[in-house]
């Protein structure tokens, strides 16, 4: 089996939209949360914080000529997902041309797998392409189809590869282009699978991550009438997501994109790249048992962990940090709790255990993917990422998870679990590089 | 020898895998006048519908139909045919080992959900916008808070997992045509490397849902084939109909966008590769029969004839059944595995391509 290295990292998230600006985030405990209001109007909606990325403008972030194939013709997610691909192509190869031509020479060694969250309607949208069709009660679908005939950019708005395949044509991929509809564990999926194709031979390069965006009234409304959502407005908005505590009522939603760029080590090594860790292994499960909730034996979860340290080959001692899907709704996060102590023993046995969602919110399909870059941050950084806002841990949550300030350590094993609705699981282990 | 054991098919040709190769083999079409939707304002007015489909009186569970999604539905039936009641009882094997893999259509979701919300959530003052009073008022007390549950990605797989139990490992993909072989592709590698000791892989799709319909259209597709619905199920375990060979890349689209395309990938010679690698797997030089990527459009069907030329006799489920979108793969493969088990023929090639430019094939033959 050949081993996997990171060699490029991209991501723009609410901690940031640079490596070293979510690292520094990610050390220093900061918040990305926000309200809700700076997206749109939320003077009738119960939920009022979100954790969007800041001052998001893709032609400034990635020039004109890159933009282009998505201004305006893409939602914001698709967007994120460019971004962090190009970013992560960059850091990994120097520039575009060089990148470029790692792929095109690569062909169909090269391969790309990303996740890709809901495809859901904006508020411009349906003012644009919905309302103006309805008569009376019934959208008039005749008068509809003519607009969107019409209407140039909504033949790819829509299209869950469109990131796929924009890396495909703009760099030369010729191998498998995968998008990963997991849910909330697609993105840790998607960087698990990817490396597996360069572990067994399949290809040489990987660009593997997730994207995601749904601050939007649709979107939110959607996990609200779930019951998923934080509906906290007493305190302020950096202080409403509280995985494990005592308090936590829902996750905040979050967005961005991560893409790491996963190559074959012997080849890395050889052109003298920059490692960033590795990726060791993915396990991954099915609940088989509710939609929006895990059982409470956690099964599924144990499964996934268990199954990412048989592929690392690790004894589950090797572990020494685990970033904790740890969404602060009351039921993943006692689950998850009995989950890893099913597997690594209590506290007194267990390694520590933090939800970078205090501060980032719920990435959604985009999570696995960006904590998986803030997993390989900790790694570099000496560090186990913080808890935030945990004082007072619900007994049932007992674990050591890391409150309110990042600690100094020295991880070298750490595993990553992503669960998402549909009963889907899906746990990473990284490593540092050696 | 890895291969696939059971097979499940809800298709416009037929509700079942006998019925279906019955009709194929016939020559039967399965297009019949699309009574969905008006259809005057539509470029046409066929569709590959399945038959004699009722949820509620053919799904085990009644209360759940409730929850799924058409392609959802869909799906379940063909993973009940192939591997229920439980998948873990019927075939021995522990329902810990037991994966489900699923290339599931997922575009735009229908509006038939959310048609009342929109109206109710429109301003009073000016019908052309949106009010978020009213959207966060009366147009969420219409919405069932069921309804957000019916558009996740997953459900297809989610639904077929919870029906027959299964909770191995997972891999859900969309939307592309090809993703379905694919998933066939991971499913067999999930087994080759001990994560697994069956996995159900799954293709869903109803581009027969008036947005999607509209969106295949505008893609190009649906002047060339009739939007269709169904899905495909195949038990994936040691033995049965041999897969000798897969492989899945990326070529040019058709639709290319002179603003995005680099116009350097040559449109044809990554099909041709892909087919030859899943070729070279198997150690053939010839298949009796493909299930191909046509199209009954010359310009583009004489492409893929050009990259099968390990083939004498190749036929096309597109353009007797629709426009499949991601449940096209499993299907045909499950189609293939019956014919093959039927002895109609020894060894098949099943190929498939997404509009965005994936491609996929699979190559299937006897247990050696």
């Amino acid at each position: 089996m050949r081993e996997v290295w990171v060699t490029g990292l991209g991501i723009a998230c609410a901690l940031g939209t640079d490596v070293e600006t979510v690292a520094e985030a990610q050390r220093e405990g900061r918040s990305g949360a926000g309200p809700m209001s700076g997206a749109f109007d939320t003077s009738n909606f119960e939920v009022k914080t979100a954790c969007r990325v800041k001052g998001w403008n893709l032609g400034a972030a990635l020039g004109a000529d890159l933009a282009a194939p998505l201004l305006g013709r893409a939602d914001r997610k698709a967007e994120f997902g460019w971004y962090a691909a190009v970013s992560a192509l960059r850091d990994a190869f120097g520039d575009d041309a060089a990148a470029e031509a790692a792929l095109r020479s690569a062909g169909p060694r090269a391969g790309v797998h990303l996740a890709s969250g809901l495809v859901s309607t904006p508020v411009e949208e349906a003012e644009r392409d919905l309302l103006p069709h309805f008569r009376g009660d019934r959208y008039d679908h005749g008068s509809g189809a003519t607009a969107l005939r019409d209407s140039s950019p909504y033949r790819a708005r829509h299209f869950t590869d469109r990131v796929n395949t924009l890396i495909a044509r703009r760099y030369g991929v010729g191998g498998p282009s995968l998008v990963n509809h997991g849910a909330c564990a697609a993105g840790a999926v998607a960087v698990g699978l990817g490396a597996r194709w360069i572990r067994r031979g399949r290809c040489d390069v990987v660009v593997a991550g997730g994207y995601e965006s749904m601050i939007h009234p649709f979107g939110v409304l959607s996990f609200q009438m779930l019951g998923a959502l934080s509906e906290r407005t007493d305190c302020s908005p950096t202080e409403v997501s509280r995985p494990f505590d005592v308090s936590r009522d829902g996750f905040v939603i979050g967005e961005g994109g991560a893409v790491l760029v996963l190559e074959d080590a012997e080849r890395a090594r050889a052109r003298g790249a920059r490692c960033w860790g590795r990726v060791l292994g993915l396990g991954t499960s099915l609940d088989a048992y509710r939609i929006t909730a895990p059982p409470p034996d956690g099964y599924g979860a144990i499964a996934a962990m268990r199954g990412a340290l048989k592929e690392a080959g690790l004894d589950r001692s090797a572990i020494d940090y685990i970033n904790a899907h740890g969404t602060g709704t009351p039921l993943n996060d006692s689950a998850e709790t009995a989950a890893a102590k099913a597997l690594f023993g209590d506290r007194s046995q267990a390694p520590p255990m933090s939800s970078s969602k205090g501060g980032l919110g719920h990435a959604v399909a985009a999570a696995g993917a960006v904590e998986a870059v803030l997993c390989l941050l900790a790694m570099r950084d000496g560090i186990l990422p913080p808890t935030l806002n945990l004082h007072r841990p619900d007994p049932a949550c007992d674990l050591d998870h890391v409150p309110l300030t990042a600690r100094d350590a020295s991880p070298k094993h750490v595993l990553s679990n992503s669960f998402g609705f549909g009963g889907v699981n899906g746990s990473l282990v990284l490593g540092a590089p050696t | 020898m890895i291969g696939i054991v059971s097979t499940g098919i809800a298709c416009p040709l037929a509700l079942g895998v006998a019925p279906t190769v019955e009709r194929w083999l016939a020559g039967d079409s399965g297009l019949v006048d699309n009574d969905r939707w008006p259809t005057d304002w539509f470029v046409r007015g066929d569709a590959g519908l399945v038959p004699d489909f009722k949820p509620r009186k053919q799904l085990p569970d009644r209360k759940a139909v409730k929850l799924m999604s058409r392609e959802s539905q869909l799906a379940v039936w063909a993973a009940v045919e192939a591997a229920g009641p439980k998948a873990g009882a019927r075939f021995g094997i522990d329902p810990a080992r037991f994966g489900g893999f699923a290339a599931a259509g997922y575009e735009v979701s229908s509006l038939d959900e959310s048609e009342e919300m929109l109206a109710l959530a429109r301003d009073p003052a000016d019908p052309r916008a949106l009010s978020l009073k009213e959207l966060f008022g009366p147009a969420r007390d219409a919405y069932s808070p069921l309804a957000p549950l019916k558009i996740l990605p997953n459900m297809a797989l989610f639904h077929a997992a919870s029906t027959l139990d299964l909770r191995g490992p997972h891999l859900s993909l969309g939307s592309s045509a090809a993703a379905g072989l694919a998933a066939l592709g991971e499913a067999v590698e999930a087994l080759q490397h001990d994560e697994a000791d069956a996995v159900l892989v799954l293709g869903s799709d109803a581009q027969t849902e008036v947005f999607r319909a509209h969106q295949a259209t505008e893609a190009g597709v649906i002047e060339h084939l009739a939007p269709a619905e169904g899905a495909g199920a195949v038990v994936v375990a040691e033995g049965g109909v041999a897969i000798l060979g897969w492989s899945v890349g990326q070529e040019l689209p058709p639709h290319e966008d002179p603003r995005e395309a680099s116009g350097r990938i040559v449109h044809g010679e990554a099909r041709a590769r892909i087919y030859a690698e899943a070729m070279k797997q198997a150690g053939l030089t010839s298949v009796d029969l493909a299930l191909a990527d046509l199209w009954g459009w010359p310009e583009r069907d004489e492409h893929e004839r050009r990259a099968l030329p390990h083939v004498d006799r190749a036929a096309s489920t597109r353009i007797r059944m629709g426009w499949l979108g991601a449940a096209g793969g499993i299907i045909d493969v499950a189609l293939a595995s019956e014919l093959i088990r039927g002895g109609h023929a020894d060894t098949v090639i099943v190929t498939a391509s997404g509009i965005a430019g994936d491609v996929g094939a699979v190559v299937l033959g006897p247990a050696r």
